[in-house]
C-alpha cells in the first residue's frame, strides 16, 4: 500500500469510529450481554468498542467502492452479525484473564485436541501442533509492553471454533511442512498430473521419432487451447472446478457451501440460476456440467481456429492428453507435411 | 457417487472433464512451488469465507486469490470439508481439574522437566526395550502396564 492509500484509509478509519458513536447504544446492549455471559472476564467496554471498530474497519471499509465507509446502517448490521460472545471471550483470554481461559477450555480444549488428532496422524505430533496453537493463542512475544496473542487477529467476524479449526489446520502445516508437500505432490500426481510427453531415446526409428513430433505438436496445442478456455471462466467457476477436481470435495460438501445463506458463493450462482430453491448434489452437478460445455466448446473453437485443426485432429489432442496407458491412438491423416498415418501405442499396451 | 457420475453422460464432456482435472491439478502444483504473488488472507478471513459472512466484494476478492493460490486453496477445502459432527463431540469438557494457564505452562515445563510417566517411560526403556515400545507406553491405555514391566 503506498503512503496516499494509507493516509486515506487513516481517514476513512477515523471517520469510521465517528460513525461507529451512532451504533453506541447498540455495542452497550452487546457489551452488557457479554457481561452478564462472563461476569468474571472483566473486558473493558472501550476495548470491546475497539475490537469491533477494528473488525468493521477490516471487513466494511471500501465495500461498495475503493474509497467509501459503511453507513451507520450497514454498521448496525455487521455489529448485529458479530459472534460477540465469541469475541468477548477472545478479548479476554487475550487480557490473561484466568476465568476466560478457563472456559475457553472448557468450550474449546476437547474439540482443539479431536481435530488436531484428526490431522496429525502421530501423538506426539499432535502433542506439538496443540502445544504451538497454546503459545500462540497465549502468546510468548511482548512488544511495547504489550503480549502479542494470536487472540488480536480474531474479529468475531466468523465463529470462534472455525477460526481456532484455521489456526490448527495452520499449525499442522507448520509442523510439518516438509512431509506435507511430499504428500500434497503425489496426491496430484496420482491422476496423471501432467499431460504425458514422449521422451525419444537413441534406439528408436525415424517413424517414432516422428510420432513424437506430431504428439509435441498436438499436445502444445491441447495445453494452449485448454488454458486459453480455462482462462475465459468467472473467478467462482474456476473455484467450484478447483474443488471438485483438485481438492476432491464431494458434490455434497460444494453443495453444502453454496447453500449456507450468506455464502458468496451462493449469491453468484443464484444470480445465475432462475431457480432460488435449495442446492443439491445433483443441482452443483448440473451446474458443472455447464461449465464443462463452456469450456469445451472455447476448447474446440480454439483448436480450429487458432490452431487450424481439423475435427479428427482434435480428437487426437484429446486422446493424447487423456491418454490412458493401455489405449492405441490412432493418428489421423494431417496436412502440412506431417506423416500420413501413424499408429502410436502406448507404453502399457506395446 | 463421483464414479458413477463420471461414467455417465456424453463422452465429450466426460472427456473434457477429464482434461480439465489434469490441467488443474499441474496448474495448481506449479501455484504450490512457485511464491505467492499476493499477501495471504489471515485465519480470521478464511473462516469467515467459510462460514459465508464475508461481504460481497471481499468475497470476489479472496475467491481471485483463491484460485490462484494452491496453499489457501487446500485450507478452505479443508475448511469445508470438516464434519460438523466433530463440534457436536465436543461438548464441554466437565472433568477439567486444572486451570489452562497451570497446564499451558505445565506442558511447557514437561519440555525441560519430565514428569512421573515419563520417568516410568525411561525406566521401561533402560530394561534394554525398543524406542518404540516406549512410545506405545506413553500412549498405553493401561497406564500402570509400564510400571510394571520396569519392577
Amino acid at each position: 500500500m503506498n503512503d496516499d492509500n494509507t493516509r486515506r484509509r487513516t481517514v476513512l478509519e477515523t471517520d469510521l469510529l465517528k460513525h461507529l458513536g451512532s451504533c453506541t447504544a447498540q455495542l452497550i446492549e452487546s457489551h452488557a450481554q457479554c457481561a452478564e455471559s462472563y461476569p468474571n472476564f472483566d473486558v473493558p467496554f472501550d476495548e470491546f468498542r475497539a475490537a469491533v471498530a477494528g473488525a468493521a474497519a477490516k471487513y466494511l471499509i471500501g465495500l461498495a467502492e475503493p474509497n467509501t465507509q459503511p453507513s451507520p446502517e450497514e454498521l448496525g448490521r455487521f455489529i448485529g452479525e458479530l459472534k460477540v460472545l465469541d469475541l468477548y471471550l477472545g478479548l479476554a483470554c487475550m487480557r490473561g484473564n484466568e476465568h476466560a481461559w478457563w472456559e475457553f477450555d472448557r468450550q474449546h480444549r476437547s474439540f482443539i485436541e479431536r481435530w488436531t488428532r484428526h490431522l496429525v496422524r502421530s501423538d506426539a505430533d499432535a502433542d506439538e501442533v496443540i502445544d504451538a496453537v497454546y503459545v500462540e493463542l497465549f502468546g510468548t512475544k511482548v512488544v511495547d509492553g504489550v503480549r502479542q496473542s494470536k487472540f488480536r487477529t480474531y474479529t468475531g467476524r466468523g465463529s470462534l471454533r472455525g477460526w481456532l479449526r484455521a489456526i490448527i489446520l495452520h499449525a499442522s502445516v507448520d509442523v510439518h511442512r516438509a512431509p506435507k508437500v511430499e504428500v500434497s505432490i503425489d496426491d496430484w500426481a496420482e491422476g496423471g498430473d501432467e499431460f504425458p510427453v514422449r521422451h525419444v531415446s537413441g534406439g528408436e526409428t525415424e517413424d517414432s521419432m516422428l510420432t513424437s513430433v506430431v504428439r509435441e505438436r498436438y499436445r502444445s496445442a491441447t495445453v494452449a487451447a485448454l488454458d486459453q478456455a480455462l482462462a475465459t471462466l468467472d473467478d467462482h467457476e474456476t473455484l467450484l472446478l478447483l474443488y471438485y477436481h483438485v481438492e476432491g470435495l464431494k458434490l455434497r460438501e460444494i453443495a453444502r457451501i453454496v447453500e449456507e445463506p450468506k455464502s458468496p458463493i451462493r449469491r453468484w450462482f443464484q444470480r445465475r440460476s432462475s431457480k432460488r430453491s435449495r442446492v443439491h448434489e445433483s443441482t452443483v452437478m448440473r451446474w458443472l456440467d455447464k461449465v464443462y460445455r463452456k469450456v469445451s466448446e472455447r476448447f474446440h473453437a480454439e483448436l480450429a481456429g487458432k490452431h487450424g485443426l481439423k475435427p479428427e485432429e482434435i480428437e487426437i489432442c484429446k486422446a493424447i492428453a487423456a491418454e490412458d496407458p493401455a489405449q492405441t491412438i490412432n493418428i489421423s491423416p494431417v496436412t502440412g507435411g506431417v506423416p500420413k498415418k501413424e499408429e502410436i501405442r502406448s507404453e502399457g499396451a506395446s | 457417487m463421483k464414479s458413477a457420475e463420471k461414467q455417465k453422460g456424453d463422452p465429450q464432456v466426460t472427456a473434457i472433464r477429464r482434461l480439465i482435472g489434469v490441467r488443474l491439478k499441474a496448474r495448481m502444483r506449479d501455484e504450490a512451488i512457485a511464491p505467492a504473488a499476493a499477501a495471504h488472507p489471515d485465519d480470521d478471513v478464511i473462516n469467515a469465507f467459510v462460514e459465508g459472512w464475508l461481504e460481497e466484494s471481499k468475497a470476489e476478492s479472496l475467491t481471485s486469490h483463491l484460485v490462484s493460490c494452491a496453499a489457501c486453496l487446500h485450507l478452505t477445502a479443508q475448511l469445508i470439508r470438516y464434519d460438523p459432527e466433530m463440534d457436536e463431540a465436543g461438548s464441554p469438557s466437565p472433568d477439567v481439574d486444572q486451570g489452562p494457564m497451570q497446564r499451558f505452562f505445565d506442558r511447557l515445563a514437561s519440555g525441560v522437566l519430565p514428569s512421573m510417566s515419563e520417568d516410568a517411560v525411561f525406566a521401561y526403556q533402560d530394561n534394554g526395550e525398543t524406542a518404540d515400545n516406549g512410545e506405545k507406553s506413553e500412549s498405553d491405555p493401561n497406564p500402570s502396564e509400564p510400571d510394571k514391566k520396569s519392577t
